[in-house]
């Protein structure tokens, strides 16, 4: 069970300076008709960010099966050999990531390891406004995705959370990503038509809101739904899996998003965190799983990243404290895969950062979304080669 | 348009934001008696003198079906049907006293530290623990912020919520030390390190929770080593803390910072505010004082219109202006519902930073649910105040009855094209940016 999830972070970074420009809420059929009007051809290539938040414990996530430091840090949490998706280099994924380690066998897994900043702050808000911020030193004034939308593309389109408040990332100085409230697209209208049972009355103007937005809705669907695959919009949930759901069916039919922004939420294992975790693990394995395949014809790039990793030593109460750095994951058949970063030593009871997140944003950008880094992370990054050129 | 004087729409802001709404006679009572005379008296009156609170006594709910949850229990997800129905009965509850209770400042400051020390039902699934807490939270609300502080300490919601039974020695949890000072006691950059978090951790160690309702103290899992905790060294204990904490100017700052952010204004006060509500809170750490202080404070007049109402201050607030009836447990029950549509349910903040208030408020899904529910609101009002009204004054009567008083131009224009339907510009006022924001 998290202590800690998302709203969180949304009310960190919603002390928004002045100057940040506010987000647009977009629906479904509001996408739909973007995709008619003005589609994407299907060489465009697509970023799509996964935030854990919570602070994913990296250790138990990449493991590093043959470290005897592990194992005597961890007496019940750690993985044996045998227990392990075992990749390379002593390094296994975590049993839960079954697909993950068919992208690894595919060549399409990129395993960075070690990754945080400098003086990393074990605060959830703080750390990640760092890292949505792309910026250690002053964190949460605009995002790094927000920064690139300024001076990219227009229109705020082009930057999509699926969620109802934008995230700190999308948000730039002129412009900010739009956000599609699944939860509102889900329940939001139907509860409220259901709240308060069978006798209520109904009033013509607010009904006739409603039945229009279906109407549009319907219309649009209908021309494009011999290429919505799935599933359909009842069985769609608001968590990450509904989440990428709703984003594959975006691109498959040209919605012009450049970059998707999903979240999942519960990764703040302070006690019990075996079980806790894996069922996390499994359920973005299984995201994944069913959203990788759906998008395979078109260029897309899954990022995943969390605001920092876990103490290497468990605590008391068999789970672990907030730690530094942690591994990021990159997937999508534009990647070179392989393990990248140095393998993070155990120092003071916690893995030393070796790859800084900027030099994982920094490719990102010159990558798929084809901007020179400086403008979004000012000087002094490094490439990494995880990207195929 | 409006025809209310500047001491009128003052007034009515002070009792929108001490409670839940407000209603145009009450504020011509407070007029006249003097908004800070009216918060003092609010600040000072013993719950059960408040004949709505007595109206509305805390429900018995019976036994908690299991003593103590494991975690393994949460994982599965079970729902347990005796907890369903208590924290059901336990939500009701908490609605029917919200609406009746006279006394706006006490419920709101209850449901201010509700937020402030968010523990939510989604992992605590002991219907009786919560009360226990929420009855701790309303009875200390008022008064030293280090008591109500250290009652969080050993309430056992909260230590089962952030692990506290789990802390042992020798690798203590830092979920319930880390929370105590980012979240309720000094902020995020109030001044502590991490290597504070590990020694109140320390500090923390050894609570037991035999039943949810009942913390012990087990000396043998207990780190009583010396400890440096926030430039101070000793064996400290839990016992400790409050006062290492509160004692810290970090922690005036924060909180004096977190109540005008829940009464005044949504935009962080200056630095010559924070001195005089600090001043005001002073070394005894009085909350009523700081909370007075801030009613009386020249910019809490200024900041009108600064707060995005929360679903809670809005819906309750609509109930109570309209005087709907929700006296049964279905009708709490919708209301109940129509929260959670919203996205803010009683006893389930998202999580422990509690509510993040704002722009969090104007998803598409509430704006959707909220114009139902102005109509379901409008539908079950009085509104014969509005119907008894010249068509050419309705506008200036429906803001009376909600405590706006003012709408401006563009509202006005849109309440006037509805005069001839009374209930239809209820619901109407009920949805403007004025109503939604104090």
């Amino acid at each position: 069970m998290t202590t800690f999830s998302r709203r969180q972070f949304l009310v960190g970074t919603c002390a928004v300076a002045a100057g940040t420009a506010g987000t647009v809420a977009v629906t479904w059929s509001d996408l739909l008709r973007r995709a008619i009007e003005t589609p994407f051809t299907a060489d465009t290539p697509i970023l799509v960010l996964v935030t854990l938040y919570g602070g994913n414990d990296g250790l138990n996530t990449v493991v590093p099966y043959t470290n005897d430091a592990y194992f005597a840090a961890r007496p019940t949490l750690s993985y044996a050999p045998d227990e392990v998706l075992q990749l390379d280099e002593g390094l296994g994924l975590n049993p839960a990531l079954q697909n993950l380690r068919t992208q690894w066998d595919r060549g399409e897994l990129a395993i960075i390891r070690g990754v945080g900043y400098p003086e990393p702050s074990r605060s959830h808000v703080r750390s990640m406004d760092v890292w949505q911020s792309g910026s250690p030193d002053k964190p949460g004034q605009t995002g790094w995705i927000g920064r690139w939308l300024d001076s990219a593309e227009p229109g705020p389109a082009s930057v999509l959370n699926i969620g109802p408040i934008a995230p700190l990332l999308a948000r730039g100085n002129q412009a900010t990503g739009a956000c599609l409230d699944l939860a509102g697209e889900l329940t939001g209208l139907r509860r409220a038509l259901s709240v308060f049972g069978a006798d209520e009355k109904t009033d013509t103007t607010a009904q006739s809101l409603v039945r229009a937005a279906f109407r549009a809705d319907d219309e649009a669907r209908s021309r494009l739904s011999n290429k919505i695959p799935y599933p359909t919009r009842d069985r769609w949930d608001t968590r990450i899996r509904g989440q990428l759901a709703l984003v594959a069916n975006a691109i498959r039919v040209g919605v012009p998003v450049r970059v998707y922004s999903v979240s999942l939420y519960g990764f703040d294992t302070h006690a019990d965190q075996r079980d806790q975790h894996e069922t996390l693990l499994a359920e973005l394995d299984s995201a994944l799983r069913a959203f990788l395949p759906a998008v395979q014809d078109y260029r897309v790039t899954v990022a995943a990243y969390s605001e920092f990793g876990r103490r290497v030593g468990e605590n008391s109460s068999g789970g672990t404290d907030h730690g530094t750095a942690g591994p990021m994951f990159v997937i999508g058949r534009g990647v070179r895969g392989g393990l990248y970063g140095d393998e993070p030593t155990f120092t003071d009871g916690d893995l030393a950062v070796t790859t800084d997140f900027r030099d994982v944003y920094s490719t990102l950008l010159s990558g798929p979304l084809d901007t020179d880094p400086e403008q979004v992370l000012g000087k002094g990054r490094s490439a990494i080669p995880f990207l195929q050129s | 348009m409006s025809s209310r004087s500047e001491q009128w729409l003052r007034t009515a802001r002070v009792l929108r934001r001490a409670g839940f709404g407000t209603t145009g006679p009450e504020v011509d009572a407070v007029v006249k008696l003097g908004a800070d005379k009216f918060i003092a008296a609010c600040l000072a009156q013993p719950l059960n003198a408040d004949p709505g609170v007595v109206q509305t006594p805390v429900p018995d709910l019976g036994p908690a079906s299991a003593p103590v949850l494991t975690q393994t229990q949460l994982r599965t997800g079970e729902q347990d049907p005796v907890f369903r129905e208590q924290i059901e009965t336990l939500g009701q509850w908490w609605i029917m006293r919200l609406v009746a209770a006279r006394n706006p400042l006490s419920e709101k400051l209850t449901w201010i530290w509700h937020d402030h020390f968010a523990t939510s039902a989604e992992k605590v699934r002991n219907a009786p623990a919560l009360v226990v807490q929420n009855e701790t939270l309303r009875a200390k609300a008022r008064g030293d912020f280090g008591v109500l502080l250290r009652s969080m300490i050993v309430d056992p919601a909260m230590i089962f919520w952030l692990d506290g039974q789990t802390n042992t020695i020798p690798v203590p949890n830092e979920n319930f030390a880390r929370e105590l000072l980012e979240r309720f006691g000094l902020g995020l950059d109030g001044g502590y390190r991490e290597a504070d978090v590990h020694e109140v951790a320390r500090a923390l160690t050894g609570f037991r929770l035999s039943t949810l309702e009942r913390v012990s103290f087990d000396p043998a899992a207990h780190d009583s080593g010396i400890k440096s905790i926030l430039g101070s060294t000793g064996n400290f204990g839990a016992a400790q803390l409050p006062q290492l904490i509160v004692a810290r100017p970090e922690s005036t700052t924060f909180i004096v910072r977190k109540l005008w952010r829940y009464f005044a204004s949504d935009e962080a006060p200056s630095q010559a505010v924070i001195e005089r509500i600090s001043t005001a809170y002073g070394s005894r750490r009085n909350i009523s004082a700081a909370v007075r202080a801030i009613f009386a404070d020249e910019a809490f007049a200024a900041a009108e219109g600064t707060v995005i109402n929360s679903p809670v201050e809005w819906l309750i607030g609509a109930l109570r202006a309209l005087k709907v009836p929700v006296y049964t447990a279905p009708a709490a029950q919708s209301i109940l519902n129509a929260l959670a549509a919203l996205g803010q349910s009683p006893f389930y903040p998202p999580d422990v930073a509690g509510w993040p208030g704002g722009r969090a408020w104007l998803s598409t899904t509430a704006i959707s649910v909220r114009a139902r529910l102005a109509q379901y609101l409008a539908d079950s009002a009085d509104v014969s105040v509005i119907e008894e009204t010249a068509a050419g004054d309705r506008v200036d009567a429906v803001g009376y009855l909600l405590g706006v008083g003012q709408f401006s131009t563009s509202t006005t224009h849109v309440l006037d094209a509805s005069r001839k339907d009374p209930r239809k510009l209820v619901s109407l006022a009920l949805t403007s940016p004025e109503y939604l924001t104090s």
